[in-house]
């Protein structure tokens, strides 16, 4: 899995590419940590270069959710492929996160 | 019936049984799901039903290897594929102290909903055809059919 960060306005885009599991969440924990001590408090992940979506990786964005709602941010996630979506919405975590099919959507909402 | 299994496939199922153990370490996941999803793809499922397989093996594998043998090295934590007419069956068996799966949350209901952790069994349940607990929770049995009306089936139609 790599992780890549760019700047949209007040927004933090957080480009997440390969593999979300159990192994590379851990990774993932360590960038998301990093964003709530820069105090970002609007972050968008960009999913569409994500292959694959475990039950860990969901429990991470559910982390980052909590840890951003407690300070007033916002988590919105965008491009994500119907396999990987097909995890949230078995799970019902499509009802939780704000999912676009774009970013320039998921932009706009916040 | 088996339409999407081509035939000479068919022929030489009994072949692509296998069996693969591990010690209990997760980073040695990865590895043994490649393994075994390169064995996997000479039934010639669609995408979808080889992500739907993936994933559930991932999460029986890791529970095993988590909540069975505590990540606990020395205990192997083994998983056979056996190759059916209509259907892949698919065994992940650990060597802990079990539990009752008739006890596991609901991840969906809104009480549990931001909850961190009681997700992987219920992803399984929903991905596969039939799951099935034995020896008091040690061993999980994961099948995956390969007829039309399968779950999952329609929706890869769909999408040709």
């Amino acid at each position: 899995m790599k992780t890549r960060e760019e700047k949209k306005a007040d927004a933090l885009l957080c480009v997440i590419e390969g593999e979300v599991d159990i192994n590379t969440s851990v990774q993932l924990r360590k960038v998301f940590d990093d964003l709530i001590k820069r105090n970002e408090k609007k972050v968008l992940v960009e999913f569409s270069g994500v292959e694959y979506i475990d039950s860990s990786g969901l429990a991470t964005l559910i982390e980052m959710f909590q840890r951003l709602k407690k300070i007033g941010g916002k988590l919105r996630f965008s491009g994500m492929s119907q396999k990987v979506k097909n995890a949230f919405e078995i799970t019902k975590l499509h009802k939780l996160f704000e999912i676009f099919d774009s970013q320039e959507a998921a932009l706009k909402d916040f | 019936m088996f339409s999407n299994i081509p035939q000479a496939v068919l022929q030489k199922m009994e072949d692509l049984n296998f069996s693969k153990e591990i010690a209990s370490d997760l980073s040695l996941v990865p590895q043994l799901l490649s393994d075994t999803l390169k064995e996997i793809k000479k039934f010639h499922l669609g995408d979808k039903a080889l992500h739907d397989i993936k994933l559930s093996l991932q999460e029986a594998l890791v529970n095993a290897i988590k909540h069975g043998s505590r990540l606990n090295r020395v205990l192997p934590v083994r998983l056979d594929v056996e190759a059916r007419k209509d259907s892949l069956v698919m065994t992940v068996t650990d060597q802990g102290d079990g539990f009752d799966a008739a006890r596991l949350m609901d991840p969906t209901q809104p009480g549990n909903l931001q909850r961190l952790s009681g997700r992987g069994i219920f992803l399984i349940r929903n991905l596969m055809d039939g799951v099935e607990f034995f020896d008091g929770g040690r061993k999980i049995q994961m099948v995956k059919a390969f007829h039309k009306g399968a779950k999952g089936e329609d929706e890869r139609r769909k999408k040709g």
